[in-house]
């Protein structure tokens, strides 16, 4: 069998990606509603504990010899724990992309196509998102390699094309808001930037594993950019109250945009393609995740066969455990950056500590051989 | 559905199994070996040949010891002045003095058939194979070999102009039929040593040449090992007509709707691409080349691109926008009028609602059927003779066009929309990918028409996820995009200026990577 390898230029697109495909659209009202004016300093705060996370991911890795995320668990933790807490990040992979099909699904069914049942969505994305992740790690990344440019692209697009209504004004008066609803909102965009962990998943498969921290450091840094200078527009465009009351604030950012007389009335289009591109890839990327990692747990060589079954679970999910999405919208503002923390930032930590005595033990033994000879 | 795709992996597997067991031994053809006596093998030939009419047993006594020998050849194959002028002739009238001590049969090999090449054979079913591409066979009394010499004359049409890739600018001249011939306008273009070629035959029946070249110092060795390997397949089926009968036995993935080896008529084009590390697949009786490994990028340029100057950059663009509209243009019209009229400027919508008020179907409905007429047009003015072929296209087009606007059956607009994407896809300049995109088309419309957008980029991601997933020969499909690399990016999307191609393409994997000096910009010397 061939080996999978991917570049270090595709692994900082594929988690670009990963961070940037859902948050730029969901987050910045969130934030807002915590930060209000000042959002863009908490995603600049939380850009910089996006950096953090990537930093004790790589920290952790390279300890363990450029392992990936569940052999260093089992390698530290001892077979069994180690084989337990697989299973516990499992669940909390099945959550993630539980969440963010149902997210997509909820987008697309309110905001353009109130008529049809979510179901719908959730069906044909989850279906189309298998086939790609069926085709293995190298297609993920090379296609993030494709579709990234083009949500950049649009992205920069549309803040160009708002230039004009840009009112410097409306962020004044600076830092009116009190620093720890600001430190609030830097938290709940921490569980998106903070998802640059799943740098300790693709390890293995890193051509050159030493500039991987390079790739997950430049990776959050664009996320950071775009989402501080979607923070920027919105507020100088929405202005205050109306970015935290829209749920995707940048769909209604991008309906103010008016090219009558040019080409088009609307462009709502392009937000159609960020979001579908950007979520289609993430999607794959993460049932991929989760089997490579279900086989891994299990001791099984071939994780495709898992894919399937774990697509027909996530689609149920991702009906089932939010009545409304009200609740899927609560769910992100205040219990995702909670569960994010403790499984990307928590555990990783504990295992980065309970590495060092776990090398001193390793090396124990080859002492104690020593002395019987 | 588990037990189904595990059952398919298993057949897949044993399937491989099985071909690997089966080419692992050559070929079988049965050996007939040479009788000493000449009435023998003159009945041991007839019983492989058979007595047809255009094969000739040609009975005479040879000049120098007055002995029978039997000639055998296929008329209409030979080129009947030369044979007489170099093999009857010297046989039947000169008489030798002092044959030494060499055999008869030596002496007629070593001095009497004045033709450059001579094979011989120890099997009859060989020596008769020869026979059927065009070889005269020598058979003579008390030796155990025949003599095989080359007379071919084939039957063959002038080298013209290629008809399915034409250009403004470059060479008038296309491969023929005959694949010496063809094999001849390459060399008159490549005189270097370093042009290597091998040959096999394929076909079980047919027995059609096919030989495969590439540059020894420049083309990847395993690219090379690889396209062999994979023509042994070509050995185990009946008949090779045409070189997409070999495309089909060797491309990498054969259930995947776009073209994975380029075809090219033009000499002038496989030289190029033998520089860039490719290996050109010339198969005898059809004009048309394989080059392996194709990227997918190959398929919408030109060799008239590399002939005008930088400004071919432009052409290229207009190539690739024209790629987009051919696929998608009428889905997202689809889509956007039956889904998302509010994205459309507030005159435009009114203008295309007006138009289509009294049209009984769908927007979706009146796109397909469209979209299949104009399949139709296009199809019978291909296959009909050409002054045939205008006159329906004319009629379809002026016709039945404004007929169905008249009926209120299609909306103008859509007449505009289905018009734009057929001269879109017309700029495709390879005829296989033109194809594969008029097919998918097809489902892009549908998806289109079940979830507006959403299914549009959907299926725009399918697509995506299914062309990067694909190889050519081991070569990335989508590669310089994805896997990216911006060196070679630069001369896909836009072509570089001459003098700063300095590299081969990175993705031929080539052992020599410099094409030429760096320092060719030209300009005033002063």
């Amino acid at each position: 069998m061939q080996t999978v390898k991917i570049s270090t230029y595709q692994a900082a697109t594929l988690l670009t990606i990963t961070m940037l495909a859902t948050s730029i659209l969901l987050v910045p009202s969130n934030v807002a509603s915590e930060a209000g004016r000042d959002a863009w300093l908490s995603f600049i705060l939380g850009t910089l504990l996006g950096m953090l996370t990537a930093l004790l991911a790589a920290a952790l890795a390279q300890k363990h010899g450029n392992a990936g995320f569940h052999a260093i668990a089992e390698k530290v933790m001892g077979s069994l724990p180690g084989k337990l807490l697989g299973l516990l990040y499992l669940a909390f992979y099945l959550l993630l992309t539980a969440s963010l099909i149902r997210e997509f699904a909820s987008f697309m069914a309110t905001a353009f196509m109130p008529l049809t049942p979510i179901s719908v969505f959730v069906l044909l994305f989850t279906v189309s998102c298998i086939c790609t992740a069926y085709l293995g790690l190298e297609v993920i990344a090379r296609l993030s390699e494709i579709v990234l440019p083009v949500i950049v692209f649009f992205l920069l697009l549309i803040l160009f094309l708002q230039s004009d209504q840009y009112e410097l004004s409306a962020l004044l008066p600076l830092l009116r808001t009190p620093p720890e609803n600001i430190l609030r909102g830097a938290f709940v965009f921490w569980g998106w930037s903070g998802q640059v962990f799943f740098l300790l998943l693709l390890y293995p498969y890193l051509e050159k594993p030493g500039q991987a921290l390079k790739a997950s450091l430049i990776a959050v840094s664009i996320v950071g950019f775009f989402l501080t200078a979607g923070a920027f527009s919105l507020e100088t465009v929405l202005q205050y109250p109306l970015t935290e009351r829209t749920v995707f604030a940048l769909l209604a950012f991008v309906r103010l945009i008016n090219l009558t007389g040019f080409l088009l009335e609307r462009v709502d289009a392009v937000v159609i393609v960020i979001w579908v591109a950007g979520a289609f890839v993430k999607a794959s990327f993460m049932l991929h995740i989760t089997s490579i990692s279900l086989a891994q747990v299990f001791g099984v060589t071939e994780s495709r066969h898992f894919l399937l079954p774990l697509a027909a679970l996530n689609s149920a999910l991702s009906i089932f455990l939010f009545e409304s999405s009200k609740e899927l919208e609560t769910f992100i503002h205040f219990l995702w950056p909670i569960i994010t923390l403790f499984f990307l930032v928590l555990i990783p930590f504990l295992l980065y500590f309970l590495s060092f005595p776990a090398s001193k033990r390793s090396s124990a033994p080859g002492n104690k051989g020593g002395g019987q000879q | 559905m588990f037990k189904y795709i595990k059952n398919l992996i298993k057949k897949t597997r044993y399937k491989s199994l099985q071909y690997s067991q089966r080419s692992s031994r050559q070929p079988e053809h049965p050996h007939y070996p040479v009788p000493r006596a000449l009435k023998d093998k003159t009945t041991t030939l007839g019983q492989i040949i058979g007595h047809s009419p255009d094969v000739i047993f040609r009975r005479f006594t040879l000049g120098f010891n007055r002995q029978e020998a039997l000639a055998v050849y296929v008329d209409g194959l030979v080129n009947t002045e030369y044979q007489n002028e170099s093999f009857f002739k010297p046989l039947m009238a000169l008489e030798l003095i002092g044959t030494g001590k060499a055999s008869d049969y030596e002496t007629i090999k070593n001095s009497l058939v004045n033709l450059g090449e001579i094979n011989e054979h120890d099997c009859l079913w060989a020596a008769s194979l020869t026979a059927l591409s065009g070889d005269t066979l020598l058979l003579v009394e008390g030796t155990e070999k025949v003599l095989s010499v080359n007379t071919r004359g084939l039957p063959e049409r002038g080298i013209e102009e290629p008809k399915r890739e034409t250009g403004v600018r470059g060479p008038h001249e296309g491969f023929v039929e005959n694949f010496r011939t063809s094999i001849a306008q390459l060399r008159i273009r490549l005189k270097s040593p370093d042009l290597t070629f091998e040959t096999m035959r394929g076909g079980t029946h047919t027995n059609t040449d096919v030989a495969f070249c590439y540059m020894k110092g420049i083309a990847n060795p395993g690219i090379v090992e690889e396209v062999k390997h994979r023509l042994r397949r070509i050995t185990h089926t009946d008949n090779i007509l045409e070189s997409g009968n070999i495309e089909e036995l060797i491309e990498d993935n054969p259930h995947s709707p776009f073209p994975q080896l380029e075809i090219t008529e033009r000499p002038d084009k496989a030289v190029s691409q033998l520089l860039e590390g490719r290996v050109i697949i010339f198969t005898d009786t059809t004009p048309f080349v394989l080059i392996a490994p194709s990227l997918f990028w190959q398929f919408i340029q030109s060799s008239d691109d590399y002939y005008q100057r930088w400004m071919g950059s432009f052409v290229r663009v207009i190539r690739i926008i024209a790629l987009f509209v051919a696929l998608f243009l009428p889905s997202v019209y689809v889509a956007i009028s039956s889904y998302h009229q509010e994205m459309l400027p507030f005159a435009l919508i009114l203008s295309v609602a007006s138009v289509r008020e009294g049209i009984p179907f769908p927007v979706f409905v009146e796109a397909f059927l469209m979209e299949v007429v104009f399949e139709f047009l296009r199809e019978a003015g291909i296959r009909l003779p050409m002054q045939i072929g205008q006159a329906v296209t004319i009629i379809g087009a002026l016709l039945i066009g404004e007929a169905a606007i008249m009926a209120n059956l299609v909306s103008p607009a859509m007449l505009i929309i289905v018009a734009s994407t057929g001269i879109a896809s017309f700029l495709i300049p390879a005829f296989n990918l033109a194809i594969t995109l008029r097919l998918l088309r097809f489902g892009i419309i549908i998806m289109a028409g079940l979830l507006g957008l959403f299914g549009v980029m959907i299926a725009f991601m399918l697509l995506l996820t299914h062309l990067v997933s694909l190889r050519s020969f081991g070569v990335p499909y989508m590669s310089p995009l994805a896997p990216l690399n911006l060196r070679d990016l630069k001369n896909v999307l836009i072509r570089m200026p001459r003098w700063k191609e300095d590299k081969r393409p990175h993705s031929s994997r080539t052992r020599d990577t410099r094409r030429q000096d760096t320092d060719l910009q030209p300009g005033p010397e002063n």
